[in-house]
């Protein structure tokens, strides 16, 4: 099961993500842990400088910007 | 340049929409459709260009020219100028801040990018390149610049770091210079491309309405407003008028899409320039929920200082726009 972490906060764009990442994982019945973090704390842990960013399976895929759902199923089948 | 959008404009309005060009609606209607087509067009171009910029020079990379070498006080100008060229959403400003800090960037260049990054965004270019043309753009720009730098210097000088929260003082202790704790995905700048091209898709879809808004407000404001309506209470140069611009400013939140065409009017009828632009920057640059974000990596003593000194640093370059325009 891969572990997709969202890095986000209240924003129109963070949220875009969160429902993106959401319809791909229903649509395609995905197995995935998901998380997302606003906590600033965290983030500096894991060193990201943009929202919203996509950790998937440890590796940082998308950084500061809205991935489409076609990007989001190569990464995540 | 613009010709073919007057063009556009006219055989919209004037031969499909078959309006009279001598009429009121009809060559408001004109100015409208003129205006909000060239500022998207500009709009899309900046963040296009700046998208491309920045996949090339990424603030990892800024941040590790500025750790590793020793540029002589420049570091505040860079910095700086890549708070202006950075297109990011404003939330990002709190996980950028903490990223220069644990990076071992010292706080005062931080906050040079801090500052610029609101103040000269690439919304407010592009509307003030498409409302008030290339001398008054680059006056703000510059200016926005040179405020950034010279607000992270002097700020740097006053050695604030014992007023960070504890954990950012504990982040910065331990600084972390290397990469960052997780394998990232190399990218081609081809791959990057159609995340460039809809990132500027989305931030002109994004900014649309408050365009209309803001040309809409504008133009009734152009029709209702009686001419030097302003200039009778804030046109005359009283000393006053620009520090009570600016503190009216801060505690507005609107977007420079919608802010612009309202402070077009205001100079057309009489408010100096200087004074305007002052306000635009006061209202993008320094924000309440800015303020709020800041809680989680400063004390509010610190989130004052910073307030403060960027809207002491707008009133007087608006006093210095005032002088020179």
């Amino acid at each position: 099961m891969k572990k997709v972490i969202l890095f986000g906060a209240n924003c129109g764009k963070c949220k875009k993500a969160e429902r993106i990442i959401h319809k791909v994982v229903n649509d395609h019945n995905l197995d995935i842990e998901f998380l997302k973090t606003e906590d600033f704390e965290t983030m500096a842990q894991h060193q990201v400088m943009y929202l919203p960013s996509v950790l998937i399976a440890g590796k940082l895929v998308f950084k500061g910007v809205i991935p489409t759902e076609k990007e989001l199923i190569k990464h995540l089948k | 340049m613009f010709e073919w959008i007057q063009t556009f404009a006219d055989w919209l309005i004037y031969s499909v929409i078959n309006l009279d060009a001598e009429s009121n609606l009809g060559t408001a209607l004109n100015f409208f459709v003129y205006d909000t087509t060239k500022i998207l067009i500009l709009l899309f171009v900046i963040v296009f260009i700046m998208g491309i910029v920045n996949a090339y020079f990424p603030v990892e990379r800024l941040r590790d020219f500025l750790n590793k070498k020793k540029l002589y006080g420049l570091e505040y100008l860079i910095s700086s100028l890549f708070g202006a060229v950075s297109p990011f959403c404003s939330c990002s400003s709190v996980p950028l801040f903490i990223g220069f800090v644990q990076g071992g960037i010292p706080l005062g260049v931080t906050f040079s990018f801090l500052i610029t990054s609101p103040l000269v965004n690439e919304i407010a270019i592009a509307m003030f390149l498409g409302m008030f043309g290339i001398k008054a753009t680059l006056i703000y720009a510059v200016s926005g610049i040179l405020l950034g730098t010279i607000g992270g210097w002097i700020l740097g000088k006053f050695k604030l770091e014992h007023l960070l929260t504890d954990w950012v003082k504990k982040l910065m202790a331990a600084k972390q210079t290397t990469d960052t704790n997780f394998e990232e995905v190399p990218q081609t700048f081809k791959e990057k491309l159609p995340a460039i091209f809809r990132e500027a898709y989305d931030i002109v879809k994004g900014v649309l309405l408050y365009i209309i808004i803001g040309i809409g407000i504008g133009a009734a404001m152009h029709g209702y407003v009686p001419e030097e309506f302003f200039e009778e209470y804030l046109g005359n140069g009283d000393w006053w008028t620009v520090p009570l611009a600016v503190v009216l400013a801060v505690p507005m939140y609107a977007n420079a899409a919608a802010i612009v065409p309202v402070i077009q009017v205001f100079v057309a009828k009489g408010v100096p320039l200087g004074t305007a632009i002052a306000f635009m920057m006061a209202t993008v640059g320094l924000s309440i929920p800015e303020g709020t974000l800041l809680k989680k990596v400063m004390t509010f003593k610190l989130i004052a200082i910073y307030f403060g000194t960027v809207t002491a640093f707008i009133i007087l370059s608006g006093y210095v726009f005032n002088l020179l325009l």
